[in-house]
């Protein structure tokens, strides 16, 4: 199969380079980001930049971070990229970072608020979109005021679960543990839930009439 | 995936507000302008060098080169840079033109002041305190533009307008030139749309509005008013009396929950909202009202119902009007959770840079953080009282805080 080329250019610095085309597999894209190929990142960001906002809105919840931690866990995957071996891996190995990222800013956020007890204005909630849905975009809001006060591993694993719809073997391979403590994180998540939805005008309800809670 | 009715519900909800919000779109903006965070325990230290050294880069790269950075917009012909929440006021012999990073220009009239609340890349909101403004807002399709201008709220998305708010008079004036605007509070019971050609005047004193210009018939807004007008959230009082939003409820003799807490019955106004549906009420009730049913929960005592009221509120209102103020109530007098409060007040102080209940929310604030153990924070905002209200409730405290 012929691979398309794309025409040199010159940059900002007098220097010709061959810009990376879009159009290549991943194994072409991951090896031409382990030798620092001009614009392999670039096409990097744009074939999994959905994927990545996607996990990283999961576990976080809507949060004006989210374009920043998108960009760390691009700037983490080109540096770490030497060491992945299976590029067909790459759409996973990426979203392991997601994860990795989105659970490191929760830590810090957690560390803040117990050692300083430090009014941190960043962290107030997001304001609710103009028209949105009065009881959905409610829910959503309880439902990450709630996980909040989770753990962060539970955090992460309740969010793939059930606010990403994840299969228990996806989260295995994201999170790079085994399935029976996922399960575990699960379940325990799963109570905490339930326990404090049921004091939730906004949840306790739904949470009540749901017939198949917890089925994985 | 799961099967799980409300988890697909608030996946749906997630993502429809996440392409709103445009995350990923932020995030290719400003990919190779931010590629850390600081925070990280590890490299705190080299971040927060690192950071210095660029800021003080940029510093002086902006002082070279005249530019504006994203944060950041441009005052007079000095080309001084302002910062959010920066306060500017035009000389009282000529005009100030402000230039922000997006293109756009805004030109404050002889003695008018003015705040830029916050802005970023895509926009600014802007409160013109007193006098007249005019806007040349560039049309971008994910701008975010706000102008306050007295109890108004002005949504911009690209025009050319100018408008005024005599404070003494309480006069709303809005003239647009180009594109649309939406205009909401004061006497307006709904949003307006204002297009090129129109102009809308609001008189608060006899809560009347005018349309006229292109399209309009001239008459008096009637239909947009109700027959008395809901306060607004800068015109609510700190609200011993709960607010009811409007007076179209019949007091008698049908016993709705209105009717009651406009009779001071609180416990029997939260009964009658029980009997007719709480979570139906929440659904159904407009912002105001339900403004009023969190003040009627949490005069009767029940936090949880107060909470349910106001969160539904903040769906309704634009910048969530004043229910941010009632969490912190909640939270602060019902529950003792002063760090929850100190959140909710500080949310409303940037929800409702032109609140009238400011002053309560900046005193509850410093109060809810020194209760909560936040005493460098709690200074700061000490300081800030003490300028803006002297004579405020609050300043005792305040001035043991600072000394």
């Amino acid at each position: 199969m012929s691979q398309p080329r794309s025409q040199p250019v010159q940059t900002s610095k007098g220097e010709v380079v061959v810009p990376f085309p879009g159009g290549l597999s991943d194994a072409a894209l991951v090896a031409a980001l382990k030798v620092r190929r001009p614009g392999a990142a670039d096409v990097l960001f744009e074939r999994y930049g959905r994927h990545v906002e996607r996990l990283v809105v999961r576990v976080v919840g809507t949060d004006s971070e989210i374009p920043d931690l998108i960009n760390e866990v691009f700037a983490r995957a080109c540096e770490r990229v030497d060491r992945l071996d299976d590029a067909s891996a790459l759409k996973s190995w990426l979203g392991s970072i997601a994860v990795f990222t989105a659970r490191t800013l929760l830590r810090d956020r957690r560390s803040r608020r117990r050692f300083l007890n430090f009014f941190a204005p960043e962290e107030l909630p997001d304001l609710p979109v103009p028209g949105a849905p009065t009881e959905a975009s409610a829910m959503l809001l309880r439902t990450y005021q709630i996980l909040d006060t989770f753990p962060a591993e539970e955090r992460v694993a309740f969010a793939l679960r059930f606010m990403d719809g994840m299969g228990l073997n996806e989260i295995v391979e994201i999170m790079g543990i085994s399935s029976g403590t996922v399960k575990r994180r699960l379940a325990r998540a799963q109570e905490r839930f339930v326990r404090a939805a049921e004091h939730d005008p906004w949840l306790r309800e739904r949470v009540q009439q749901s017939q198949r809670w917890g089925q994985l | 995936m799961t099967e799980q009715p409300l988890f697909d519900e608030l996946r749906a909800e997630q993502d429809r507000v996440r392409d709103d919000e445009t995350y990923f779109e932020q995030a290719r903006a400003r990919r190779g302008v931010v590629t850390r965070k600081p925070g990280r325990r590890r490299s705190i230290y080299f971040a927060l060098a690192a950071a210095l050294s660029v800021a003080a880069a940029l510093a002086v790269w902006q002082f070279r080169s005249r530019g504006i950075a994203e944060a950041s917009f441009a005052v007079g012909e000095s080309g001084q840079l302002g910062r959010a929440g920066s306060f500017v006021a035009a000389p009282t012999d000529r005009e100030l033109s402000l230039r922000f990073a997006d293109g756009s220009r805004v030109a404050l009239s002889a003695g008018t002041s003015a705040r830029v609340a916050s802005l970023d890349a895509l926009g600014a909101h802007l409160v013109v305190e007193k006098g007249r403004a005019t806007a040349a807002v560039v049309h971008r399709r994910d701008s975010r533009w706000r102008v306050d201008v007295g109890p108004y709220q002005v949504a911009v998305v690209g025009t050319r307008f100018e408008v005024s708010w005599d404070a003494e008079e309480k006069v709303f004036d809005l003239r647009l030139d180009e594109g649309k605007v939406l205009v909401s509070g004061g006497v307006l019971s709904d949003t307006l749309e204002v297009r090129a050609g129109q102009r809308l005047r609001a008189f608060a004193n006899n809560r009347r509005a005018e349309l006229s210009g292109e399209g309009t018939s001239g008459a008096e807004l009637t239909e947009a008013l109700p027959t008395e007008a809901p306060r607004t959230a800068q015109e609510e009082p700190p609200s011993e009396a709960p607010a009811v939003a409007t007076s179209r409820e019949p007091v008698a003799p049908a016993a709705t929950w209105q009717a009651l807490a406009a009779s001071g019955k609180v416990r029997e106004a939260l009964a009658a909202a029980e009997r007719s549906g709480f979570e139906i009420e929440c659904k159904r009730a407009s912002g105001q009202e339900l403004l009023a049913l969190g003040d009627v929960a949490r005069r009767a005592g029940s936090a949880t119902r107060a909470e349910q009221a106001y969160l539904a509120a903040r769906g309704k209102l634009p910048g969530g009007g004043r229910s941010s103020y009632g969490l912190g109530l909640v939270e602060f007098d019902q529950r003792g959770n002063f760090a929850g409060a100190a959140r909710w007040f500080d949310t409303y102080l940037r929800e409702q840079p032109s609140g009238s209940l400011r002053a309560e929310a900046m005193g509850r604030l410093l109060e809810a953080l020194d209760r909560s153990g936040s005493k460098v924070e709690a200074r700061r905002i000490a300081e800030q009282y003490l300028r803006r209200y002297p004579d405020g409730a609050q300043a005792p405290l305040a001035r043991k805080l600072v000394r």
